[in-house]
């Protein structure tokens, strides 16, 4: 028998941070026993800031400045000291391990260095996690920490999905491919949705769409492995996103430079910082707010920037669903995946073709607490909006790599 | 006589049509090359009608065929930036050709126009918005060959077919939504490198490599030429390759990848234009080689046997415009042989019919 360990879980968002704290046996308990998520961190938007904690000691909303990861993980961590609640391992989500993690792992001096190489792959994600896990050794120096990747669950697709089409020369010496990304939280869906839909994993077809407040992507699942995801080499393409502009001709980053006077030292945080919905819409980053705004006739921006990203995540299902040769099931997950009902209203409409047929009842009434099926009876596609769990998964990772070393 | 011009840089294509047939010629841009081309035809030759091809008109020029005059260079030169080499080149001969043949009929034909009627959800670029309102946004390509699919596809049929999705199969091969002779999507962007990868392009790639290349100290023009002429089929395969390399029975495994490759973005583009037009009546390919290409379409129908596609068994023999389809198909599939020149041709002749229909 296992001692028992409290395995505490970061998870960098690109404008939220996620925390929670495991209890873990022999088998990690999915209910966590003590969660926080820090919303809007250094989001330019219309609402404040806040950190929503949920625990038996402590649950309450604090509102106030959250400016970078550092300092949402450092309030985070004093709360956890405060209220006595016990760590003695810390895991994160680290979304892009390039060619040099396959896996989770242990983070000592040369792993750490090694991290540190890795931060320009992901330059939304990887720098501020490397903050958060400063902030740890400098907060809980003495509790050991590990990393569990994003890109691991994508090892599966194919090379006709991976390969760029660019001369073997570039791939070799920039080590170009799709890697895809939010691979934690696909690994949870693809173990946990077929038992809630009914249907066998094998041969399964799903499409998956994750959905975050900052980040969005969707997977082409077959057997509970990744045929493909929207993410490539960075988490820069893809579906648009808060302040991530997607898809883009690639000749386009070339006239930004050429005929806009773009500096290439400022082209990256155009694309990555100034671009997606906050681009489209201009007063805000988060979907939730740009909703607000939509049917207003002084914002046809706010319309024009929704309608645009339901549009691309549309196109993206169908491509998957192609490739996929047919779909059996659509899942919705994370934050705005789970929560927003008018998203997957809106993604569903224009894929009847592929058997898709809304419960638009059972769709609004899905609040995202709990798994909900949300297909009609009459859809020959099962649609699902399910809460994803990366921060179970990584703990699991985290146990996995502990067991037999003799530390709780 | 009627002589139509399409820039192919370092070359000018040249047709010229009429009395007693067609010519192609290449010309070879050297020295004053505007005043070199248009000195072979001699100026006492009826030089009825000059056709230009523009290749990228942008938000500017929204008519596939339109009568060129001098305030239309000045638009013309507005749109340069966006492709220079090839606009540049039509720019150039455009304005010799008004200067010195006045009495002749100068048309531009724009390969963007068709793509126009694009709505702004599609069109935009999530870059911002500041950006997209001067004009930056997804212009699509080929729109010429795109309208004439349609316009073909709906001759086929006497049955109300609404819903097309048309796949250009060449070494630069495209895909369009269309909806009732209306674009819906496209796979092209702001220029034809965007999509499915082509002969030297490499289509989709994630933006982020650019950045990283020129950061590496690679020069624009080095980029240029490695995305847009060493990718694409010749990346992957080592070497210059056609389609025709590509889909004909490859032995070698780099030619192979190249064709998994391109099947599978076929498909997904596919799959990504049938939910822009919510359902779909007609799978219309088009080709300059239809027989060649027959066996790799029927490969492209059989990934799509999931939507209701069937094909029939008779589908390898027959005269073009062909149906693949069966009659239990859910969706019906055309094949077009596809001849550029021809198009263009008739573009230019129903221009003129339409203009002298309109009493002036």
């Amino acid at each position: 028998m296992q001692a028992a360990q409290h395995i505490l879980v970061f998870n960098c968002g690109s404008s939220s941070l996620g925390c929670k704290i495991f209890q873990a046996g022999d088998v990690v308990d999915p209910r966590p026993i003590f969660s926080a998520k820090a919303h809007r961190v250094g989001t330019q938007g219309s609402e404040p800031a806040f950190v929503q904690y949920e625990g038996p000691a402590i649950s309450r909303k604090i509102v106030g400045p959250l400016p970078d990861h550092r300092v949402a993980a450092r309030q985070i961590l004093e709360q956890i000291k405060l209220h006595g609640v016990p760590v003695n391992l810390i895991g994160h989500r680290f979304v892009h391990g390039g060619d040099l993690f396959q896996a989770a792992v242990i983070i000592d001096p040369i792993v750490m260095q090694a991290l540190e190489q890795c931060a320009s792959l992901a330059p939304i994600h990887n720098p501020v996690t490397l903050s958060v896990i400063h902030e740890c050794q400098e907060t809980l120096p003495a509790q050991l920490q590990f990393a569990a990747f994003d890109t691991a669950f994508h090892a599966s697709i194919p090379d006709y999905a991976y390969t760029y089409p660019v001369p073997p020369r570039i791939c070799q010496r920039f080590h170009f491919r799709k890697y895809g990304f939010h691979g934690l939280s696909y690994a949870y869906i693809a173990r946990a949705a077929p038992a809630v839909l009914g249907l066998a994993p094998e041969h399964l077809r799903m499409v998956v769409c994750h959905l975050g407040t900052g980040g969005s992507s969707v997977c082409a699942m077959r057997n509970g492995r990744s045929l493909d995801n929207s993410m490539g080499y960075s988490p820069l393409t893809g579906l648009m996103m808060s302040t991530r502009c997607g898809d883009i001709d690639p000749m386009l980053t070339l006239y930004l430079m050429l005929t806009y006077d773009v500096r290439p030292a400022d082209l990256l945080e155009l694309l990555t910082e100034k671009s997606g919905l906050l681009g489209v819409a201009g007063f805000s980053s988060d979907l939730r707010d740009i909703i607000r705004k939509v049917g207003l006739q002084e914002q046809e921006r706010a319309a024009l920037a929704f309608r645009m990203y339901v549009h691309r995540l549309r196109k993206y299902i169908g491509s998957y669903v192609a490739a996929l040769g047919g779909m059996d099931a659509l899942v919705f997950t994370d934050d705005i995946g789970v929560s927003n009902w008018l998203v997957r209203e809106k993604a569903c409409q224009g894929l009847q073709g592929f058997g898709v047929r809304l419960d638009r009842e059972a769709n609004r009434r899905a609040a995202g607490a709990t798994a909900a099926l949300i297909s009609s009876k009459h859809s020959r596609v099962k649609v699902l909006a399910m809460p994803t769990a990366e921060e179970w998964v990584v703990a699991e990772e985290g146990a996995r790599l502990t067991r037999g070393r003799g530390r709780t | 006589m009627k002589v139509l011009f399409d820039p192919a840089p370092p070359y000018l294509r040249c047709r010229v049509f009429g009395h007693g047939g067609a010519a192609a010629h290449l010309v070879n841009l050297q020295g004053d090359w505007a005043q070199t081309v248009l000195r072979q035809f001699d100026p006492a030759a009826e030089l009825e009608t000059v056709g230009y091809v523009l290749y990228n008109g942008g938000n500017r020029i929204r008519a596939a065929v339109s009568r060129l005059s001098r305030s239309a260079l000045q638009t013309i030169g507005r749109c340069v930036p966006l492709l220079p080499e090839h606009n540049s080149m039509t720019l150039q001969l455009a304005a010799y050709g008004l200067q010195h043949r006045p009495a002749a009929r100068h048309l531009l034909l724009c390969d963007t126009a068709f793509f126009t009627r694009l709505s702004p959800v599609v069109r935009n670029y999530a870059l911002p918005y500041e950006m997209t309102r001067t004009g930056l946004g997804r212009y699509g390509a080929f729109g010429l060959c795109h309208e004439w699919i349609w316009q073909q596809t709906r001759a086929q049929t006497s049955a109300a077919l609404q819903k097309v999705i048309s796949i250009s199969l060449g070494d630069h091969t495209s895909l369009a939504a269309i909806h009732n002779g209306r674009p819906r999507e496209t796979t092209t962007g702001l220029t034809a490198l965007e999509g499915v990868m082509s002969s030297g392009g490499c289509g989709d790639i994630d933006p982020t490599i650019v950045f990283l290349l020129k950061t590496a100290g690679l020069s624009y023009s080095d980029i240029n030429r490695i995305l847009c002429n060493e990718s694409g089929f010749a990346g992957l395969a080592g070497r210059p390759c056609t389609l025709g390399d590509i889909v004909s029975g490859p032995a070698r495994p780099e030619l192979a990848l190249a064709k998994r490759l391109l099947h599978y973005q076929i498909v997904k583009q596919i799959g990504a234009m049938l939910s822009a037009l919510g359902g779909v009546d007609a799978f219309s390919f088009a080709s300059e080689k239809p027989q060649a290409m027959l066996p790799f379409v029927l490969e492209i129908c059989q990934a799509l046997a999931f939507l209701g596609v069937r094909c029939r068994p008779a589908a390898r023999r027959g005269r073009w415009p062909r149906e693949l389809s069966a009659a239990d198909s859910a969706v019906r599939v055309f094949v077009h042989r596809y001849d550029r020149w021809a198009v263009m041709q008739a573009a230019l002749e129903s221009f003129g019919n339409i203009e002298q229909e309109q009493p002036t």
